[in-house]
């Protein structure tokens, strides 16, 4: 890990930027997902350990540009039908591995997701870790490639809000 | 309270709850179903392409590995060393040259044979296997096996009928019509837990109704609507079966509309591309726990795991062909975000196959209802169970219920 001031300081931003996407989801506000990413060229990816070792491309979603990510926010709104869950994330072990802003900040993290429905308590939905590529838009960072590596083979349940 | 397993008198137009609860039930199911007289998926010679590739499933919850042996056969072995009964393979894939046991090194050949046996003549002249040891008469166990068109299937008994035979003339030229004979390709896989009863899920395949009611994302962009044509065709003796469907690709009209209105603002996700002769769709249930849809240009296999009475584990392996153009690659690819755990329609099934399991945990002998239509056989409609009612025609046949 690079020990630079500069570097610190953006290492808190990315992390920052984590926070606040899991607290947008976690808060129910899935309507907000679309601007955590980047306008131009914005990629979404969930994948798993064991898809990623075969060097399968399938995912298991997908979500290529803000009108795809908008598309799948508000199909989560309005035709896809669930129970009410409340969700948790925690994202922590936040590294970056280039610092370039430039070509876009490349950062690892790992992501646990726990959801609540009905009587039972947070059951673990999926764990893993993500890969992202990071860029500021004007005052804020967004994601312009965010790829989550899901760690089990079977889901243990539907994955219904984004990662 | 009532307490006996009895089916109801309306037969195959009722189904009791406790079929997808009872812990007897489902002990008879595996022996008599998927340990009986059936041809089980259990994966596609794509994924095993060389001599020595295995890989691990299961035929109903029993672990199996399919291998593909030094002569090219395609074998499916219980995943049961013949000694203390541990699995012997425990990797979920890959490539080797026999099978060695981790416990006390039992070695097998590809065929299953027991070709050694550590200590045989013990050591130092004390000790090893008694006179009337024989390796011959421990060989891992071994199912029958049928392949058509790149897809493996076993089945326990020594006597189910050929494959052919057993998907009957139409669901085989539906299974023909996906698995061509060309080569696959898998593209990946996809595995989630439903929580409930495998024959829910399978059952989910053969309703209908339900694709036009529950799933508004097929709605709202045509794809699955309640005035498109469609067809049931129900297989010999009732456990298999296909629903073909033609979507309309019509946007939902005004007073249809049953979700407030919106339009995909990038068409990529639902693009299609024509590659089958008629309908859109086609989705074949295979008995006792294989769907191979197609459905756009969607192609999977999904194979519903039991897992207790309550639960399923659904692993859907997603393909194409070898050599297709890029394009046709990238629609199934981008089409993948209807199906499986993230799924725009898949998450609803989920939701309410886990409903109508709780539906049956809470009133075992309540009956299920299904009235649409009559009989069990074919229809040019989908105002009609007749799919499921035969799915329980064949159920009961073989469970004698």
């Amino acid at each position: 890990m690079d020990r630079k001031p500069e570097h610190r300081a953006l290492l808190a931003d990315v992390e920052l930027l984590y926070t606040l996407y899991a607290e947008a989801l976690d808060d129910g506000e899935i309507a907000r997902w679309p601007s955590f990413f980047a306008d131009e060229g914005a990629l979404y990816r969930i994948t798993t350990r064991d898809n990623l070792e075969q060097g399968f491309d399938l995912c298991l979603a997908l979500c290529d540009g803000q009108a795809m990510l908008r598309d799948r926010a508000i199909a989560l709104q309005k035709t896809v039908m669930y129970r009410r869950r409340f969700q948790r994330r925690i994202m922590s072990g936040v590294r970056l591995l280039s610092f370039d802003e430039g070509k876009g900040i490349e950062a690892r993290a790992t992501f646990v997701l726990y959801e609540a429905q009905g009587d039972d308590p947070s059951k673990l939905i999926a764990c893993g870790r993500s890969t992202d590529v990071i860029v500021r838009q004007g005052d804020e960072l967004k994601f312009k490639d965010r790829l989550c590596v899901v760690d089990a083979r079977v889901m243990p349940d539907s994955i219904v809000f984004p990662l | 309270m009532q307490s006996t397993l009895t089916w109801p008198l309306e037969g195959s137009r009722r189904a009791p709850g406790w079929i997808y609860t009872d812990p007897s039930i489902y002990a008879r199911e595996q022996e008599r179903i998927f340990g009986g007289r059936s041809w089980n998926y259990v994966g596609l010679t794509a994924e095993i392409p060389h001599k020595g590739d295995f890989l691990q499933t299961y035929v109903g919850e029993n672990p199996v590995v399919v291998v593909r042996d030094q002569e090219n056969q395609f074998r499916v072995l219980v995943n049961r060393c013949t000694h203390r009964g541990s699995q012997f393979c425990i990797e979920p894939r890959g490539h080797v040259e026999g099978f060695t046991c981790p416990y006390h090194q039992w070695s097998f050949g590809l065929d299953g044979t027991l070709k050694s046996v550590p200590f045989r003549r013990g050591i130092r002249g004390k000790g090893g296997m008694s006179e009337c040891f024989d390796p011959a008469d421990h060989g891992l166990e071994s199912l029958s096996v049928a392949v058509r068109h790149g897809v493996i299937f076993a089945s326990y008994a020594k006597d189910t009928p050929p494959l052919e035979e057993y998907l009957g003339p139409t669901i085989l030229s539906y299974f023909d019509r996906v698995c061509d004979g060309r080569p696959l390709q898998v593209l990946g896989r996809m595995r989630h837990r439903v929580h409930a009863n495998w024959k829910l899920q399978v059952e989910n395949l053969k309703d209908t109704t339900h694709a036009a009611l529950l799933h508004a994302f097929y709605v709202k962009f045509g794809i699955w609507r309640s005035d498109q044509n469609t067809e049931v065709k129900v297989g010999p003796g009732g456990g298999s079966s296909v629903l073909v469907s033609t979507a309309s690709f019509k946007p939902v009209v005004e007073d249809e509309a049953i979700t407030p209105d919106f339009d995909l603002a990038d068409k990529r996700l639902i693009a299609f591309q024509r590659e089958f002769e008629h309908g859109t769709g086609a989705i074949l249930t295979i008995w006792p726990n294989l769907i191979i849809l197609q459905q756009l240009n969607l192609l999977a296999m999904r194979h519903v795991r039991p897992d207790g009475p309550n639960a399923c584990v659904k692993t859907w392996t997603f393909f194409g062909y070898q050599d297709e153009a890029p394009e046709l690659r990238q629609k199934r690819l981008m089409q993948a975000n209807l199906l499986g755990p993230a799924g725009l329609v898949t998450i609803d099934d989920n939701e309410v196959l886990a409903m109508a399991q709780d539906g049956a945990t809470a009133a075992p002998f309540a009956n299920t209802v299904l009235e649409a239509g009559k009989g069990s056989g074919d229809a040019d409609h989908l105002m009609t169970e007749s799919a499921v009612r035969a799915f329980f025609d064949c159920y009961r046949g073989v469970m004698d219920l």
